[in-house]
């Protein structure tokens, strides 16, 4: 934008919605849902078009066990629902348990499967969801106590290597393939100038 | 407790074997983080980086210690780690395509403390390969002197030209 070298107040306003002027507070918060006895639910004002990378919390999970939370990605407004996404994740527990989860045709991206022992929670990152011409890439970590005294981690990488808008997400937190749901709060957020 | 980030600088690379994000740690901030979700290549090779020091030197000594989960989603994971290394090697495989470059999201902690080490822990997606599949990292790294950096120098294991790549830093308020 060109200025005389002085910012009116409009200049900084149609430069921060043009992501070019920086303010306190670069990861803007986009939404917060709460589960509560659904199986899924639906973010569709992600702002793709601002944010190259996206943020995601999971909080106070509770509530049933093996309840295996994934991701579904909306392109252009149609879900997709193929086996057409890959993740690889390792999990372990305090107990000394630990393993490999891997899949080329996938459904979902699968997260993480919480359990009901305490409240808990997780954070997935989200790549490229708005640039048609890149795949849409995750990375994510979760936490959870197995049992009264094991706790268990997960962590991973997800792709949908298909170069499309995302502009969607659907977010599973029920018990697999049943309609019993969870109750947690997620949140997404945009990462500014990422 | 961090409450949010705040944007520190963005600097972007074409047709480069290396570049460096310069003045980008300050005692403002004691954790930084770093995304990369812009990045093109032509050659099959690994990511990594090394710090600049307050004087904006490239630190190649072999003070760097790192340990990564390769994690794919159709064969086995591999583990690698090395110790005394010049550079913090093997993170975000990538291939020839502009469309398989997930992300790289870091956290790097106390590089402006003089007293401390400085650490990093990061994560990262890609795709690619002649079958092409997914690929994972989990990783930590140490640069292990007592000094105070000012700066990040990304490289390729293949020494080999980035097409472009923009990497943003952030600092955690």
């Amino acid at each position: 934008m060109a200025n005389s070298g002085i910012f009116s107040v409009n200049d900084i306003n149609d430069l921060i919605n043009n992501q070019q002027y920086p303010k306190i507070g670069e990861l803007q918060h986009i939404q917060t849902q709460t589960f509560s006895e659904v199986y899924n639910l639906n973010f569709m004002e992600i702002q793709e078009e601002y944010y190259d990378v996206h943020f995601m919390t999971f909080n106070r999970v509770n509530g049933y066990s093996a309840i295996n939370s994934g991701i579904q990605f909306y392109e252009d407004g149609v879900l997709e629902t193929a086996n057409v996404y890959q993740d690889a994740s390792q999990y372990g527990t305090t107990g000394g348990s630990f393993g490999e989860s891997k899949s080329t045709a996938r459904n979902r991206i699968y997260l993480h499967n919480y359990g009901n022992q305490q409240p808990t929670g997780g954070y997935a990152y989200f790549y490229n969801l708005g640039d048609n011409t890149k795949y849409s890439f995750s990375t994510f970590q979760g936490i959870h106590l197995d049992s009264p005294q094991d706790a268990f981690f997960r962590f991973g990488s997800a792709v949908l290597p298909q170069a499309s808008t995302v502009d969607g997400i659907r977010l599973f937190g029920g018990i697999y393939g049943s309609n019993i749901g969870a109750d947690f709060d997620v949140s997404l957020y945009g990462i500014r100038y990422s | 407790m961090a409450t949010n980030l705040e944007f520190i600088k963005s600097t972007t690379g074409t047709s480069v074997s290396t570049l460096d994000v310069t003045d980008c740690f300050s005692a403002d901030y004691d954790v930084y983080y770093v995304s990369i979700s812009k990045a093109d290549f032509t050659g099959n090779a690994y990511t990594g980086m090394r710090f600049l020091d307050s004087g904006g030197t490239v630190i190649n000594q072999l003070e760097y210690d790192y340990a990564t989960l390769n994690m794919n989603s159709s064969t086995s994971f591999t583990e690698l780690k090395g110790t005394s290394q010049s550079y913090l090697p093997n993170f975000a495989l990538t291939q020839t395509g502009s469309e398989d470059f997930g992300g790289i999201s870091f956290y790097i902690f106390n590089p402006y403390d003089s007293s401390s080490y400085t650490f990093v822990t990061l994560q990262a997606s890609t795709y690619g390969g002649a079958t092409p599949k997914l690929y994972g990292s989990k990783y930590i790294g140490v640069h292990k002197s007592a000094e105070q950096l000012s700066g990040i120098h990304m490289i390729r294991s293949d020494v080999a030209t980035m097409d472009n790549m923009t990497v943003n830093v952030y600092g955690v308020k």
